[in-house]
């Protein structure tokens, strides 16, 4: 019965038509073919991104070593006026796949993995990214449960939740080109500035959440946001 | 009859597990590769702030800690998930082999990688008894690397391949084989648990009470070890051995068979240790901060629509329905209980139960699911030939989802994020800081998350590092933020330190920060600078 055993698993040994040890160094030769192609590609891959250095937030640097450890990162320096006129364009779905826009090819927007409001924003001003944010989902009750379904009166009350401001400045009603509406929108701050504009998009079929667009661009980039405002968009 | 090994066969599936294993690590090497001059790259293959704490809890373990605790906090020690606690034996593994803890991670991703692959080909085989090797072969190629259907689209300018799916559908290679080592064992486990409910169903008849116990008993631990860190996978095979146990003593109860008694007395003895168990995580994770969590998840539920997720599911599904008819015409103990672990996986996934739970549905998709379907669809072809022709053919279907995959981790900004490299400088000021005997915590600022990764290097807690971690996370960065930026008086400065047993603040040079506010405060004492870093010590008077 055992010798049985043997010649069906000797008979079965066969079902790929080869001899007896080929297929065990059939697959060691694949295994050397595997280990040189990553071989490969790890050597590949380090002389092609020889030279660059990435710093965080995608901030690209030239390679020349800092002197003074006090200086500040460099925040990239965008030519405005070329990403404005540039037709080419890259698509941007933000992290959680609530909205996309297009932005010019050379910026590089950045993101907060695991940020509940599913913001991105540029690196385009002295203030930190984390604090000025472009595009994030605000959720209406978070502030005031109460606004909830009331997102114009939300949008004219918005100022009472940050103490650095005292009122609204200008407000009228806003669509951009992909037909998103809402508000565009300034406000007052304790210092009697005015804010920078901010939009306010209704999302439909959700009453609880707001699309906010705050324009973070220095004037010299406002074409570059016009561009990106009118092609945001929020996905079902 | 005398099992014997066919060698040959062993070396061949022994290659592909290998190999298997290096792809699911070959995106970190190419990480590596591409580490930049003067930069040390922190292997990032994963959700990068989830990859730091994992890599923390391995250097708590190597540091000699059974217990895990919180260092990415100053006042809540005890924030923690349940599952964490076995990356600290990982790292006790690992300090065995005089690894570092980075290594151990990756090593360990790799060996579980390796383990998993091996242990899919076994249950191919039982899947498959009456198969020659080459189907068994190609069910397992299919099971590997079987991805969606997709779609190629020509944007503004160039072409793109998308594939079909949603969020953790597990349907391309990477989402099986994941670089975090407690995913992997979890289906590690799963399978461990159907081998022996297969075998225990099968045996049934002949066992001992003894034995009965046993395997109640081993069942049940694995799951209780399961329920810590993968409730979803837990639950799953809970009601799987629920459903097939029942579903077999009925039957055997109808034929008069006495193996009833030993199928009850052996999912009697899962459930009555499990079930407790179950309930007492339940309510632990409702009073602690992973509640946060299970609120958040219990909102984020897929419904894909019944064709999306026939393209998600990909070809091998299609396949697998010209397979089934075979499939069931000999229906074996495990056959049924993959199948059960289908129905139930995917009848949990699309009901409420999932919300109700606290948790995404999308934790109740198992990637086990394609081994029932590559089974299937390879179990359609008698001759080797057709298999293999067959096989090849959805393979080739299946490689430009799964270059896509690939690149798509890559290009992943979560994971080639902005602390994947950090200036030399700053790793060797971080170990710097290890070296100081003094004790106390130290003050990162709030940007970059350079909070999560300063633990890894010194024994410190930090005051702030990411949301999950760092209770209060919101104010702690503003005050974090105005410690640096020397808006705080003196007096407001020394009692923000002193409170938080901050001893130490430390500043980079990729944080966007100046140093000079650092330096009007009086009572902080530069110990240590390179051109990445400086680090200051808190003045004892």
């Amino acid at each position: 019965m055992e010798k049985k055993a043997e010649d069906a698993q000797a008979s079965q040994q066969d079902d790929l038509g080869l001899g007896k040890n080929t297929l065990a160094i059939l697959s060691v030769g694949i295994l050397v073919v595997f280990l040189l192609i990553v071989a490969g590609i790890y050597f590949w891959v380090s002389k092609k991104s020889k030279g660059e250095v990435v710093f965080p937030a995608g901030v690209n640097y030239t390679g020349q070593e800092t002197q003074n450890p006090t200086q500040s990162p460099q925040r990239p320096q965008y030519d405005y006026a070329a990403l404005a006129a540039t037709t080419d364009s890259i698509p941007f779905t933000s992290p959680k796949g609530q909205y996309t826009f297009a932005y010019p090819p050379g910026m590089i927007p950045l993101i907060f993995p695991g940020d509940p409001n599913d913001s991105v924003t540029f690196d385009v001003s002295d203030v930190p990214a984390q604090f000025n944010l472009m595009v994030l989902v605000e959720s209406i009750s978070n502030y005031d449960p109460k606004l909830r379904g009331r997102q114009e009166q939300f949008v004219r009350n918005y100022w009472q939740f940050f103490p650095g401001l005292k009122g609204v400045n200008t407000i009228e009603t806003s669509e951009n080109e992909k037909g998103l509406t809402g508000w565009k929108v300034s406000y007052i701050t304790k210092g009697d500035t005015v804010t920078s504009v901010n939009y306010f998009f209704t999302i439909p079929g959700d009453s609880d959440k707001i699309l906010h667009v705050n324009n973070i661009f220095p004037s010299e980039g406002e074409g570059v946001f016009a561009k990106i405002l009118g092609s945001l968009e929020y996905k079902k | 009859m005398k099992k014997i090994i066919n060698w040959n066969r062993f070396i061949v599936i022994l290659v592909i597990a290998i190999i298997v294993a290096g792809i699911s690590i070959l995106h970190v090497i190419v990480g590596y590769a591409k580490t930049p001059g003067g930069m040390v790259y922190l292997w990032t293959g994963h959700y990068y702030l989830d990859y730091f704490e994992y890599v923390q809890a391995i250097v708590q373990g190597m540091r000699g800690k059974w217990l895990w605790e919180n260092y990415f906090a100053t006042d809540d020690p005890t924030r923690s998930f349940l599952g964490i606690w076995q990356y600290l034996l990982l790292g006790k593994i690992g300090k065995i082999f005089h690894l570092d803890p980075i290594s151990t991670y990756w090593l360990e991703v790799f060996l579980f990688s390796f383990i998993f692959a091996i242990l899919i080909f076994q249950i191919i085989k039982k899947l498959m008894p009456d198969s020659l090797f080459v189907h068994k072969l190609c069910a397992f190629f299919l099971s590997l690397f079987a991805a969606p259907f997709y779609q190629i689209v020509k944007d503004s300018t160039q072409w793109k391949l998308i594939s079909y799916g949603f969020w953790n559908d597990r349907n391309i290679f990477w989402e099986r084989f994941e670089s975090i080592p407690y995913h992997t064992i979890s289906h590690i486990l799963s399978l461990l648990v159907i081998l022996l409910l297969a075998d225990s169903l099968e045996k049934a008849h002949r066992l001992t009470s003894r034995s009965v116990l046993f395997r109640g008993l081993l069942g049940g631990f694995i799951l209780i070890y399961l329920l810590l860190f993968s409730p979803s996978s837990a639950l799953l095979l809970i009601l799987t051995i629920f459903l097939v146990t029942f579903v077999y003593s009925v039957w055997s109860l109808k034929q008069k068979q006495k193996k009833y008694q030993n199928l009850i007395l052996f999912a009697g003895i899962i459930f009555v240790l499990v079930i407790p168990v179950g309930i007492l995580i339940r309510n632990h994770l409702n009073s602690t901060a992973s509640r946060l969590v299970l609120e958040f998840e219990s909102g984020w539920q897929e419904r894909p629509g019944f064709r999306l997720m026939i393209l998600t599911l990909g070809p091998v599904l299609i396949a697998s329905f010209f397979g089934i008819s075979n499939f069931l015409m000999r229906m074996t103990a495990i056959r049924f209980i993959f199948l059960s672990l289908l129905t139930i996986s995917y009848g949990i996934f699309f009901s409420p139960v999932a919300s109700y739970l606290g948790t995404t549905n999308t934790r109740f998709l198992t990637p086990l699911s394609y081994i029932l379907f590559s089974t299937m669809a390879v179990l359609r072809f008698k001759s080797a030939r057709s298999a293999i022709v067959v096989t090849f053919i959805l393979l080739l279907f299946f490689l430009p989802a799964n270059i896509e995959g690939f690149r798509s981790i890559l290009n992943d900004r979560n994971i080639s994020s902005p602390i994947s490299y950090l200036p030399k400088g700053i790793i060797e000021g971080f170990r710097y800081l290890d070296k100081i005997s003094e004790k106390g915590n130290a003050l990162t600022t709030p940007s970059q998350f350079l909070g999560s990764v300063l633990p890894i290097y010194t024994d410190r807690h930090v005051y702030v590092a990411r949301h999950n971690t760092t209770p209060n996370y919101i104010e702690k960065n503003i005050r974090a933020s105005n410690f640096y930026l020397g808006t705080m008086t003196k007096g407001e400065a020394l009692e923000f330190l002193s409170k938080n047993n901050l001893k130490f603040v430390v500043l980079t040079s990729i944080e966007g920060y100046e140093v000079k506010p650092l330096y009007l405060y009086s009572f902080l004492k530069e110990i240590y600078k390179n051109k990445d870093i400086v680090i200051f010590e808190v003045k004892k008077s």
